[in-house]
């Protein structure tokens, strides 16, 4: 009886204690962190890479998780169920934004605490050497010549790299309803039909692009950012062509987790972000990657993420993409 | 090219390569010996470890896990109808009656050699074709795989060794298992009753149910406390000429596996089934195909060896991996800041040639581990079969959840288990369904992206020569035996009443 | 393929003349149940399909479904159908034979409760009970062995899973 009443109070103690005494030990064993893409591609090397920095900061192991399924489905129904005690956490990418707006509509922005963003990536277009597109102009002039005249690859209809293009085009005065959107399983697969001559353009990422274009398969026409990328220096910006679209809109990385954790526990995590990105080994890897560092806060990131989905919501809308 | 071989020969004299190739050898044996791992598997666990190695040793040991794995899932398909990988199905259709009738260790000989030879011959082509292999890779727009989809799911009319309908029926019924989940252009959500369909249905835990699990039911039909009486091994030397008679067919199945390995995404399953056919169509008895030939186990192993260097060739020379563990390999070269492309072999020449070596130099001991093997595991059929059944079943359902550690998956084994075992009742086999579930989302997906592209004009299919050679040969692969079954119905129909299945042999 | 081998002319299912007697029905009542289970999967496929948002563009998301449920209908109509005639007809050659068929029932409910029982009870309890079941329903009658292979798999999947490959078992 008497161990019951202990029992109980203890159990009351622990449950009202929570907050502090969780947080102050925080953390004390070791982080799940879920991944919406199986092992290999470049958000999942990324993640691996942060996990170990992360490790040495917050002084337990960060697990990696591949759950890919379902763009994300799989991964966030997970980090949902989880407890919100920041030993389950996510990674997230403006693809999942796209899909909270059209496939996953169980889930919104503040389903989610925004824990960190990491880095972003500018979007440009690359064509085929061989292309009878060499320019922006040669596209402008093309896609608006007849319907079905330039067929660009990308990711799905909705996610970041297809508004990215329809932000160009629409500042570049194409008409993005003559040119087909070819939807690939990644942007990995639609640069490699783009250099299969299989597509005219492809809508992509530095990253993806840097060893064909240094091996002179592939060329890129536009940058989506405000400044030229250092590892293409020829390669022009919209900005430079006379477009003006907002190279705001970029593909972001950062981490999710659970709605509801203890502000400190995000605090700390974050701030394990913060360091990890300085650390020698990221930072080689960032600039190796082609990345831009954009680290932001829990309440940068909330307040970005919001910005995202709102660019997002007007775009399907737009484009009539919201079912 | 002498230079990088040189250059590669020479990182090879470090004992941490050699012991990193011996490592990736043995782990790569036993991952792909448990049902539920596949090389992905094994390879994605092993990724952490590589952080602190060298990226030569990190490589090393990878590419022979990758190729021991490729070889040993063979080794639970032999013995107990169980493939340890999706591609050794097709190995299992013939290696499992062959172990019925006690030649356990012939099959296991034959395809550890079989195997063998077909990576090393595969591993040459790839260091001398390489650069060309990539022109064959880029050729496959969406048209093409769609094409190539329909000619591999076309051969299984060559496995349906009952009756055409119940191939067709199997077929069908794996491709609609495939439309579960998101669907491949828009990304709507289709038939998702539970979360865990998201991603559509878990594809191990299918194959494993399929056939591990199912098989597990069917031993419990006969009494468990007998063994299988089995044939004796000939001594080392004889074991080795075991495979002498096969050579045209380890040629042939050599060069199919290499080209499709080197299409990204075509993989290993569709090179074992075209070989299989292949070898089926010119063998001088193709009515015991499915029934214990050896020369099906040749061609299906000889295959999907010959396809994992294949592979290598699109991620090597333009940085695309083709399928899950070359995918992981990529990750890993990028972990070490290497990216594969086509300037790997200026800027990093070490690293295709530490690969292409140590395809070359694991081999040995990869048939020396496969040879002894299949002395030791020829003795699982000596154990009571009661047992055997106990523990190839519990090994499928753990290997299941430590493939996903995911209940839901070994819930859907379950589920696999029960429905396969009923339809092969019916004699509805488990082969042509896992051939459904590999293809079929690859089928789709590329159906509709060709149509997208081409504005829903279906000339896609025929004004490409490559799709329309693939549809062809898929035509009369599939006319071919509705016209032979036609023909021996009416003969037979002369003979004797009309009945049952008269393909039946 | 695999299980006892058929003789046609015999048209009798294979058992050790000691064995509980098996299960034996003719082959087209299993074509008729199996085609009128695949029948109703198909038809569920084709409604549950016309729910998919098919989109504006061509070929949509739900065209691809139906095409293969429609076929795979038709298919095992076919099927049935068949078994109808030749049962009309009644010159049936084969039969469809479950072998000791208690058995085979026992092993799949044990299937059915393994999931549901790891999840509840965590693995190495769930499987120690499932695999001395299982070797029980599979003829291991001796308890000593029983225990032993037991052990011997749970250490096995505790040394090579949790150890070597490092997954962790609930």
């Amino acid at each position: 009886m008497i161990t019951r009443l202990l029992r109980t109070a203890a159990l009351a103690a622990a449950v009202l204690g929570f907050a502090g005494a969780a947080q102050a030990d925080y953390p004390d064993k070791p982080i799940r962190y879920i991944l919406h893409v199986s092992p290999g591609g470049a958000t999942d090397v990324m993640a691996r890479k942060l996990a170990i920095a992360m490790e040495k900061t917050l002084g337990v192991p960060l697990v990696v998780e591949n759950k890919a399924g379902g763009r994300g489905a799989a991964q966030l129904s997970d980090l949902a169920a989880a407890k919100p005690d920041g030993y389950t956490i996510g990674a997230v990418t403006s693809t999942h934004i796209g899909a909270f707006n059209q496939t996953l509509k169980q889930y919104k922005i503040d389903s989610f605490d925004w824990i960190a963003r990491l880095v972003n990536e500018p979007y440009l277009i690359v064509v085929n050497k061989d292309s009878k597109i060499q320019s922006m102009k040669d596209l402008i002039a093309a896609s608006n010549e007849r319907p079905g005249n330039v067929v660009m690859a990308g990711f799905v209809r909705g996610s970041g790299g297809h508004f990215a293009w329809e932000i160009m085009a629409k500042a570049a005065g194409v008409d993005s309803k003559k040119v087909r959107w070819v939807p690939y399983d990644s942007v990995g697969d639609a640069v490699t039909a783009t250099l299969g001559g299989h597509a005219e353009a492809a809508i992509a990422y530095v990253d993806l692009v840097k060893t064909h274009v240094d091996a002179g398969n592939l060329r890129v026409i536009a940058v989506m950012a405000d400044q030229r990328v250092p590892q293409f220096p020829n390669a022009p910006t919209l900005k430079e062509l006379g477009y003006n679209a907002d190279t705001s809109w970029q593909q972001m990385r950062g981490i999710i987790g659970p709605k509801g954790m203890p502000d400190d526990v995000k605090a700390k995590l974050a701030d394990a972000v913060k360091k990890a990105l300085e650390t020698p080994e990221l930072k080689a890897y960032i600039t190796e990657s082609s990345l831009v560092p954009a680290y932001l806060g829990p309440k940068d990131f909330t307040a970005d993420a919001e910005k995202q989905d709102k660019i997002t919501k007007q775009w399907m809308e737009a484009l009539e993409l919201t079912r | 090219m002498w230079d990088g071989f040189l250059a590669g020969l020479s990182a090879f004299s470090s004992w941490q390569v050699m012991a990193g190739l011996l490592g990736g050898v043995v782990i790569g044996y036993v991952v792909g010996a448990l049902p539920g791992l596949s090389a992905g598997v094994g390879m994605a666990l092993l990724i952490p470890f590589t952080f602190g190695l060298d990226p030569v040793v990190s490589v090393v040991m990878l590419v022979s896990l990758y190729m021991a794995s490729e070889y040993s899932g063979a080794i639970p398909a032999i013995l107990v109808n169980t493939p340890g990988e999706p591609s050794s199905a097709i190995t299992a259709l013939d290696g499992y009656p062959m172990r019925e009738r006690g030649e356990a260790g012939q099959a296991l000989t034959l395809s550890i050699l079989g195997s063998a030879v077909g990576s090393v011959l595969s591993t040459i082509m790839l260091i001398f074709t390489v650069a060309w292999m990539t022109k064959i890779a880029l050729a496959f727009g969406p048209a093409e795989y769609f094409a190539l989809a329909v000619l591999g799911l076309s051969l299984i009319s060559t496995l349906a060794g009952h009756s055409v309908l119940r191939g067709i029926i199997a077929l069908l019924f794996g491709l609609l298992l495939t439309t579960i989940g998101t669907d491949p252009v828009d990304g709507i959500m289709r038939y998702v009753v539970s979360d865990g369909l998201l991603g559509g249905i878990p594809f191990v835990a299918a194959l494993i149910g399929l056939f591990g699990l199912s098989e597990v039911l069917k031993m419990l039909e006969t009494r468990g406390d007998q063994t299988t009486p089995l044939k004796d091994l000939p001594g080392l030397s004889a074991q080795f000429g075991l495979l002498k008679p096969h050579t045209g067919n380890v040629i042939r199945s050599t060069f199919v596996g290499y080209i499709l390995g080197v299409i990204p995404g075509a993989g290993a399953t569709i090179a074992s089934i075209t070989a299989y056919s292949l070898q089926k169509r010119l063998s001088k008895s193709p009515q015991t195909f499915g029934k214990g030939n050896p020369e099906g186990v040749v061609a299906a192993e000889t295959a999907n060896n010959a396809c994992m260097p294949g592979a290598l060739a699109p991620m090597l020379a333009l940085g695309i991996p083709g399928k899950a563990s070359t995918a992981v390999l990529v990750g890993a070269l990028a972990i070490q800041g290497v990216r594969p492309g086509p300037l790997i072999f200026t800027q990093h020449p070490e690293i295709p040639y530490s690969i292409y070596i140590a395809l070359l130099v694991g081999m040995p001991f990869m048939v020396a581990l496969g040879l002894f093997g299949s002395r030791l595991w020829v003795r699982l059929t000596t154990i009571p079969a009661g047992v055997v059944t106990a523990m190839v079943c519990a090994t499928c359902l753990l290997g299941v959840f430590s493939e996903s550690n995911d209940m839901f998956a070994v819930s859907i084994a379950v589920a696999f288990g029960i429905v396969g075992y009923l339809l092969s009742k019916v004699e509805i086999e488990p082969a042509p369904i896992v051939l459904a579930l590999v293809l079929g989302y690859m089928m789709e997906s590329n159906f509709r992206r060709a149509l997208v592209m081409s504005g829903d004009d279906p000339a896609v299919f025929y004004t490409s020569p490559i799709a329309a050679f693939c549809l062809v040969s898929a035509l009369i692969v599939f006319v071919l035996p509705l016209l032979q079954n036609f023909r021996s119905r009416r003969s037979e129909g002369e003979h004797a009443k009309m009945g049952g299945n008269p393909s039946k042999v | 393929m695999s299980g006892p081998s058929l003789d046609p002319s015999a048209a009798r299912c294979n058992v050790a003349a000691d064995d509980a007697p098996p299960f034996e029905c003719r082959m087209e009542i299993g074509d008729l149940v199996a085609g009128a289970a695949l029948f109703a999967f198909a038809g569920l496929f084709w409604v549950l399909g016309g729910e998919i948002d098919n989109g504006g563009f061509g070929v949509g998301a739900a065209d691809f479904p139906r095409g293969i449920a429609l076929l795979l209908g038709v298919a095992s109509l076919i099927l049935f159908a068949n078994a109808v005639l030749r049962l009309a007809r009644g010159d049936t050659q084969e039969m469809l034979c479950i072998g000791r068929p208690a058995r085979v029932a026992m092993g799949m409910a044990l299937l059915i409760a393994f999931p549901p029982a790891m999840s509840h009870i965590g693995y190495y309890p769930a499987m120690a009970l499932f695999m001395a079941a299982l070797l029980w329903v599979a003829d291991c009658r001796s308890p000593l062995r029983i225990v032993a292979y037991v052990a011997g798999f749970l250490v096995f999947s505790k040394v090579v899973f949790e150890m070597i490959l490092s997954i962790p078992l609930p």
